[in-house]
């Protein structure tokens, strides 16, 4: 073992700042649940939004995050992977491809209510898209992409450089070497990445705040085209009210959501163990 | 023979005594000042030889005199390395390789390269196998030609005729045999070895050294190795490179046992210069 | 299977060799398609990669030319020193440092939260904790970095303010404190994770080495271990303060919108995230200045956000720089061996 023995004066402090990590990890998950017991019941998943606490719901809000994680992986994924492969595979070294590799990377630590901002003057004013169900997924696709790209890349160099010479020395085209040794080599932390990306945009409130999205429908999206609502700016709209009531919905909601960020990673792991084993 | 099929047909090959390392008819590898250079720095100077079909050729040198160098160069593999440029001539039998019309991945399927480290794909021995004929459109039987490659690599038996292991399962030396082999599967005209018993212990490396022997009438093999006793053993004729140079090239007997330079003498005597 | 190899493709494998094949050889029948197939999948990830760079083109060239408009009308002397951001008012301010302060604060504040408890845990977690409470450590951190800004933000309403009004009657509603506190607790996983990363990097020879040579664990930790590990955690740091200057919900939430400027952290304020926030919300038409000005804030917060991220990586890439550097000296291995 690589640990020290003997814990002395650090190690007891570490030990403590270890243990307040925890709390600080714990409590508001159960501060969460605790507020959201009396809401949550099949009737809150299903419900509108409503003026009576006790009758409100997030149907609408749910299906418009699904609608949005649903567009945001079809837009981002395929682009953030298919440019993490050339940045990683095929790009030349210059200097004019690194300096927009690292301008696409560098995107990854802005924040995502900027790309709210943009979001708005490109898809909802720009192309008169209005606050829609697709105007944010383009937005959210936006900020999933530098994400996307920055772990897809890292994952497709962790393969070793032998797997590439021995395929090539076999005769196979830089292709081949890809599709059948490097892609499914790295498919496991390509797949870990993007699921990153999408519990990052599908939690996100600020970008879909700022282009608008609604708080009150009464009617779930069917289309993308439709008015944008969405579980996390539900959970903040519902915070901001001080009538009593309003404070458990949006726990429950934020429950809800966290249940739905549970799904996705779970969805993810058993997919990387199928991957995984495929590959072994 | 252990590996029938291999190569092409014995009888298109005039016959030889194994072992006399005269070059007899036109050589299938010719070099002519051949120079690369990573990044501006060279790394192998004006390398001349000739290397006979169905000959074993052993490069040895102490390390970065520019072995791997010089086998990568055999096949265009050097051109993966990002700064690397080549000059010079080599020919394969009459063809130029370097010229532009040229696919470098026809010439690695003809010329083909087992590494120092024995690097395997994910999945089973067969996956392994498989690979570099399904990559060239193979359409005919492949679990024959794995039996084949298998059975003349020595693995088939230590298998139990069961191609579908996880190649992971392996030891050190049969991952070594398993690259062989299939780099055997694409039935190369000519096969490069970059120390392929750098890794290995003497039992393992002893068994290299006799599977490379067995292939010997059907490929010609070039060998890079720091294994003095290996090229002895395994070689007809040995090249001896120290700092990008080629210093001596001769029949293995005469370079082992009498060699003309000073700084061949040095390196098989084990004396620092 | 016959001995010539005849049934591999292409043909030309069956020519016997003694022949010598001609250098047309070269160019079988397979060499064509395989030719296209490898030119669109080139292709294929090229466009990948414009759209990318297309995507960070848009981003930077929108905030750049709604700006640049913004400036037109407001000097940017007028912008870094006046004292009032106030651009609704019937004579309208355009001074960005109240907000700039409030960013400043809020971030300073999320640090000294965050900073040395994600630290210490990071080292708790790879020199002092037995492997099962590492692992459940860090599991809790993982989750803790999944949870939603927006949660945070509930959470700090409507547990931490009130919670912090019993202890502290004259608190505001909205302030400045809670949202440290919480901010800070919602980049400790950031600090914690890195700077652990940071410290799994150094070699493990060098605290044997310090320990066999007698020194004290603390002196090896101190004098051996935090040093060789600094480059990594002051990139922790980076991406950690990029993260909390652009933290929005939990500042908008806790914090409120305030505009004075103000340096008590018992009173609310306002964040260039939160003004965004709720600016946006009000739907300002196109073209107006409190359409522009709201994007002039978001380039200001753009640039901040992507310098201090830009250092972080730069600095975690340091260690890899050198180690291409390396490779690169040796290139004959480079390929083949690694």
């Amino acid at each position: 073992m690589k640990g020290f023995r003997n814990h002395g004066l650090i190690g007891s402090v570490c030990s403590f700042a270890a243990a307040v990590t925890l709390a600080a990890a714990v409590t508001p998950i159960v501060i969460l649940l605790v507020q959201a017991g009396g809401v949550l019941d099949f009737g809150f998943l299903v419900g509108t939004p409503s003026r009576f606490a006790a009758q409100a719901g997030v149907g609408p809000a749910l299906a418009g995050t699904l609608w949005l994680t649903l567009l945001t992986a079809a837009l981002a994924c395929p682009v953030g992977v298919g440019a993490a492969v050339y940045f990683a595979e095929y790009a030349p070294r210059t200097r004019a491809v690194q300096a927009i590799e690292s301008a696409v990377s560098n995107l990854a630590g802005v924040p995502p209510l900027v790309f709210g901002v943009t979001g708005l003057a490109l898809y909802v004013r720009g192309l008169g898209l209005g606050p829609t169900v697709l105007a944010g997924g383009l937005t959210l696709a936006m900020l999933a992409l530098p994400t996307v790209v920055v772990t897809s890349k890292e994952a497709i160099r962790q393969v070793p450089a032998g797997v590439r010479a021995a395929a090539y020395a076999l005769g196979a085209t830089r292709w081949e070497v890809l599709r059948r040794q490097v892609l499914p080599a790295a498919a496991p932390g390509i797949l870990t990445g993007v699921t990153l990306a999408l519990a990052r945009t599908a939690g996100a409130a600020a970008p879909l705040l700022v282009i608008g999205a609604a708080s009150f429908i009464t009617y779930a999206p069917a289309t993308p085209g439709d008015l944008l609502v969405a579980l996390p700016t539900q959970v903040f709209a519902w915070s901001a009210r001080s009538q009593p009531g309003f404070a458990a919905l949006a726990a429950a909601a934020g429950v809800v959501l966290l249940a739905l960020l549970l799904v996705l990673h779970l969805a993810s792991l058993a997919l990387r163990r199928r991957l995984a084993g495929a590959a072994r | 023979m252990s590996a029938p099929g291999l190569g092409s047909s014995p009888e298109t090959r005039p016959p030889r005594s194994p072992r006399d390392g005269s070059p007899a008819g036109a050589p299938v590898l010719a070099l002519r000042d051949l120079c690369v250079r990573f990044s501006g720095r060279p790394a192998l100077r004006d390398i001349s030889l000739d290397v006979t079909r169905g000959r074993i050729v052993a490069v040895i040198g102490p390390s970065g005199c520019g072995k791997t160098t010089l086998l990568q160069a055999l096949n265009r593999m050097n051109e993966l390395i990002p700064g690397a440029r080549t000059t010079g001539s080599v020919r394969f039998d009459g063809v130029e390789l370097y010229r532009p019309e040229i696919d470098p991945v026809e010439v690695r399927r003809r010329i083909g390269m087992v590494f120092r480290e024995a690097t395997l794909f994910p999945g089973s021995v067969f996956d392994n196998v498989a690979f570099g004929p399904q990559a060239a459109g193979f359409g005919g039987d492949l679990h024959a030609l794995a039996e084949e490659v298998l059975a003349a690599s020595g693995l088939w038996s230590d298998l139990g005729g069961d191609p579908d292991v996880p190649a992971a399962s392996l030891s050190a030396g049969q991952r070594q045999r398993l690259c062989i082999a299939r780099a055997l599967a694409v039935r190369p005209q000519i096969l490069l070895l970059d120390e392929p018993t750098a890794a290995l212990d003497p039992t393992a490396t002893a068994r290299i050294g006799s599977l490379i022997h067995s292939l010997m009438p059907h490929l010609t093999i070039v060998i890079a190795t720091n294994d003095v006793r290996l090229a002895a053993r395994t070689s007809n004729l040995t090249a001896y490179l120290d700092r990008g140079e080629l210093v001596e090239y001769g029949p293995t007997e005469t370079l082992c046992t009498n060699p003309a330079d000073p700084r061949t003498e040095s390196y098989l005597t084990g004396r620092i210069p | 299977m016959t001995a010539d190899g005849s049934s591999l493709k292409p043909p030309q494998a069956a020519r016997p060799v003694s022949a010598g094949p001609p250098a047309s050889a070269f160019e079988g029948t397979g060499t064509a398609s395989r030719a296209l197939s490898e030119r669109i999948a080139r292709r294929f990830f090229q466009v990948c990669a414009m759209l990318a760079a297309l995507a960070a083109a848009a981003v930077i060239a929108t905030l750049a030319s709604e700006s640049a408009l913004f400036f037109m009308e407001v000097s940017p002397v007028r912008f870094l020193t006046e004292l009032a951001w106030t651009p609704l008012a019937e004579e309208p301010r355009f001074g960005i440092l109240p907000l700039l302060a409030a960013t400043a604060q809020i971030t300073a504040g999320a640090a000294v939260v965050a900073f040395p408890l994600g630290l210490l845990t990071a080292v708790y977690l790879e020199y002092y904790s037995d492997p099962r409470a590492a692992r459940i450590l860090t599991a809790a951190v993982i989750v803790l970095a999944a949870v939603p800004t927006v949660v945070y933000g509930y959470v700090a309403l409507n547990f931490v303010t009130p919670a912090l009004r019993n202890v502290w009657p004259s608190l505001e509603a909205y302030n400045g404190i809670s949202a440290c506190l919480v901010v800070g607790v919602m980049i400790l996983p950031t600090v914690t994770l890195l700077s652990r990363s940071a410290l799994q990097a150094v070699p493990p020879s060098l605290t044997d080495a310090g320990l066999a040579l007698g020194a004290s664990s603390a002196r090896v930790l101190l004098r051996g271990i935090l040093p060789a590990a600094s480059g990594g955690i002051a990139a922790a740091l980076a991406l950690a303060v990029a993260r909390a200057a652009g933290e929005t919900m939990i500042v908008t939430l806790a914090a409120g919108n305030q505009p004075g400027l103000t340096w008590s952290p018992l009173e609310g304020l306002r964040t260039l995230t939160a003004y965004i926030a709720q600016a946006s919300m009000g739907d300002a038409p196109s073209g107006t200045m409190e359409y522009r000005a709201f994007f002039a804030v978001a380039s200001v917060l753009f640039v901040i956000t992507y310098a201090v991220h830009a250092l972080g990586r730069w600095l975690a890439g340091g260690r890899s720089r050198r180690r291409d550097a390396a490779a690169r000296a040796r290139p004959a291995t480079a390929g083949a061996r690694r």
